[in-house]
């Protein structure tokens, strides 16, 4: 689909088959003026280790993580969304409630590569971030349940929050040492030998919650409490970037001790998320994504579900999440995948004769009819 | 049985006796008659009565009549039909002695009548053969299969003319202003009720469908009160159309097509009086009860009016008067069918909204 990655090149049609110089460079800083935002139609790499440290293998699209595998580079297109959220990154200010952005679109279109490059556009502006794979995961993917001791009736996730943690831990080594400064408000009582005091740095709970798997979700709790309030008082900016948020109000495969689903606002992790999206905190940016996935169904043969955000948040979220700014993945343009076209032909990517001939560049653009997930597919069997 | 007189031939003389008076005279016989006849001179010796001498039968012989057979001389002895009598009785079918000079069709056959072969003067044929060029189709005399269709001979042209003017006079012309102007109907004649009709080629000729009534009302042209109006799309369900406000009330609940069609009209009247009804719980409606999601009083217009004197405080350039446009927008948007296009409006009239 998207190669993923920030590097400037030149427009690589122009050059035509010459090699694309490979420099990182920082895009999209938060103070950068008009000239300094990279154009629009370009391609950006990825250090492979900034992409190791904010764990792209695992958050990135499966194609895509394999060809970062295969080719050893994450390089991917800068399209009108990123720019937009970039845009709205720059908004962002310890008076302003968080800024919500939906992204939005049809299957393939780039919406879970566009949350990631603005991931790392948050990483190079030294931005806290908050990163969920999906929030599916959260509530179809539970292996194994706790029944909440803080709130009677919630029920924790002890493996998911672990995993929430870790990320966060690795994903934000690069303020590591500003959150090591950022202190606790108050007493946190995890259990009656646990407990973390007040005038503790916030690192203490991710580590007390790495380690004890059982008291994991109601750290997560806190810590999300602790970022907030950090970044009211304008110590960071933080951006949460949450995968597949629809189904925050969605479906859950978590069986209550009745033998009924439980709603997934009984499970704490989902509470703790839905907090951090609410806007009564400010100096952040709360970025989703709204995947059909929670809603499509793949039984029912013939309907077709929507991709637009009120269907698939549902009412009650769509009202928990407004007001927000909608922002639509498309399809690329000509010049989007010849320059995609152009950079697989340099790597080699596109083996046979035929994909690289002029014809060969016009069908591939056709027939994967400009979704960019398809003509992922295409060059690489090609 | 009528006879018919003939000549029996047991009357006739014999052979003898013809010879004799072909040579002899009249008077030839008279002796021999007197004789025969056993007259009192006719006595013999004994003074007996003669009696005649039986010698040859007083008929003619075999021989004679197969002579005249082979010669063909022979007397064709007509016989007539043992029914014949039965036969003249009988008259001939009526559309033989049928005179259009005379006779008007409508007349002869005024209202709908089975078949009846004798009376139709048309040489109709009905049947399936296996070869129709060899042997053509049964004719109309006895056949059933033209008995059990349905025919339509009393509707001929002449025949429905006269019916109409007939019933001319007791109709008053079509509106003209309809006829000027169709769009007007519905306001003139609010409730259309449509139904069908069925033709069957069958041995059932009835159509179970043709008893479906559809009644088609414009609720506008009800005049009910605001609450009255939403009460009754709420009774309605969806037999309320709301893109064209029609209320359509299908039946066939009855056995009748007439009957469907006072039920649905007793519906509507029930449905009119129920509307304008209003009951003491209707008080209790909350915002979450409501038909539509309006944008006063909704969290998003409270958290929105909040975001934007925010971000006017932070520096952005915000339009406060694009609230209004923006509540519009998002009424229609929460209201109607979601589209990508509506999203993407959404979207630009948010960014304008906050000056982004």
């Amino acid at each position: 689909m998207k190669p993923c990655g920030r590097l400037v090149l030149q427009m690589a049609r122009r050059m035509g088959s010459c090699e694309q110089k490979v420099s990182s460079c920082r895009q999209f800083s938060s103070e950068a003026t008009a000239h300094d935002n990279i154009k629009v139609g370009t391609l950006c790499e990825m250090e492979l280790a900034v992409a190791k440290q904010l764990n792209m293998k695992s958050h990135l699209p499966a194609p895509l993580s394999k060809q970062m595998d295969t080719l050893g580079e994450i390089v991917t297109l800068i399209r009108e969304p990123i720019a937009e959220i970039a845009s709205c990154m720059r908004i962002v200010d310890k008076n302003l409630p968080n800024l919500r952005l939906v992204l939005w679109g049809a299957f393939g279109t780039g919406k879970t590569v566009t949350l990631n490059q603005a991931v790392h556009h948050a990483y190079t502006n030294k931005w806290a971030i908050v990163h969920l794979r999906s929030a599916m995961e959260l509530t179809r993917r539970v292996k194994e349940i706790e029944m909440s001791s803080f709130v009677s009736g919630r029920i924790n996730d002890p493996s998911n929050a672990v995993a929430i943690l870790q990320n966060f831990k690795q994903q934000n080594q690069h303020i590591w040492k500003i959150l090591g400064v950022l202190l606790t408000e108050k007493d946190y009582e995890w259990s009656k030998s646990e407990r973390t005091l007040k005038g503790k740095p916030i690192t203490e709970i991710i580590e007390m919650g790495i380690s004890a798997p059982f008291l994991a979700s109601d750290c997560v709790g806190a810590l999300f409490r602790e970022l907030r309030r950090h970044a009211k008082d304008d110590k960071l900016k933080v951006l949460v970037a949450i995968d597949d948020a629809n189904s925050l109000w969605g479906k859950t495969l978590v069986k209550r001790a009745d033998r009924t689903y439980a709603p997934p606002s009984d499970l704490t992790l989902v509470v703790h998320f839905r907090r951090m999206i609410s806007n009564d905190w400010t100096n952040g940016c709360v970025l989703m994504v709204a995947d059909k996935k929670e809603v499509a169904d793949a039984r029912d043969e013939l309907g077709v579900s929507r991709h637009t955000p009120l269907e698939l948040f549902g009412e009650e979220g769509f009202e928990f999440v407004e007001p927000f700014v909608p922002i639509e993945t498309t399809n690329y343009t000509e010049s989007e995948t010849d320059a995609l076209y152009n950079y697989y032909v340099n790597k080699n990517w596109l083996a046979s004769k035929a994909a690289r001939s002029e014809e060969g560049r016009k069908q591939l653009m056709h027939l994967s009819a400009f979704n960019p997930y398809y003509y992922e597919r295409l060059c690489a069997f090609n | 049985m009528h006879r018919l007189s003939h000549i029996g031939t047991r009357s006739k003389s014999t052979l003898a006796d013809k010879l004799r008076n072909a040579v002899g005279g009249a008077d030839y016989g008279k002796s021999k008659q007197a004789m025969a006849a056993g007259s009192l001179t006719a006595k013999d010796e004994n003074g007996e009565d003669f009696r005649e001498l039986y010698v040859m039968p007083k008929r003619k012989l075999r021989g004679q009549t197969q002579l005249e057979q082979a010669t063909g001389r022979a007397e064709v002895k007509t016989r007539s039909r043992f029914d014949l009598m039965d036969r003249l009785a009988e008259r001939p079918p009526r559309s033989e002695e049928m005179d259009p000079e005379k006779h008007t069709w409508s007349d002869i056959w005024p209202a709908a009548r089975t078949f009846a072969s004798s009376v139709v003067p048309l040489p109709v044929r009905m049947g399936s053969r296996p070869n129709v060029e060899k042997r053509a189709p049964f004719k109309k005399e006895g056949n059933l299969e033209l008995v059990k269709i349905p025919n339509f001979l009393h509707l001929t042209p002449v025949a429905v003319q006269q019916h109409c003017e007939a019933i001319k006079k007791f109709c008053t012309p079509y509106p003209p202003e309809l006829l000027s102007d169709a769009s007007i109907t519905p306001s003139l004649l609010p409730i259309s009720v449509q139904y069908s009709t069925y033709i069957h080629q069958g041995t059932n000729i009835r159509d179970i469908r043709s008893r479906v009534i559809t009644m088609i009302v414009d609720v506008d042209y009800l005049k009910l009160s605001e609450n009255a109006a939403e009460k009754l799309v709420r009774l309605a369900g969806n037999r309320y159309n709301q893109e064209t406000g029609q209320l359509t009330i299908i039946t066939d609940r009855c056995h009748t097509r007439k009957q469907n069609l006072d039920y649905a009209h007793y519906l509507l009247t029930v449905l009119y009086h129920e509307a304008n009804k209003q009951e003491a719980w209707a008080e209790l409606k909350e915002r979450s009860d409501n038909l539509q999601v309006e944008f006063d009083g909704s969290t998003t217009k409270s958290k929105l009016e909040d975001l934007i004197e925010k971000a006017k405080s932070s520096g952005l350039k915000t339009d406060e008067k694009a609230l209004a446009e923006f509540g519009e927008m998002w009424k229609t948007y929460r209201n109607t069918e979601e589209t990508a296009e509506k999203t993407r409006e959404y979207g630009r009239q948010m960014k304008k909204m906050l000056g982004i």
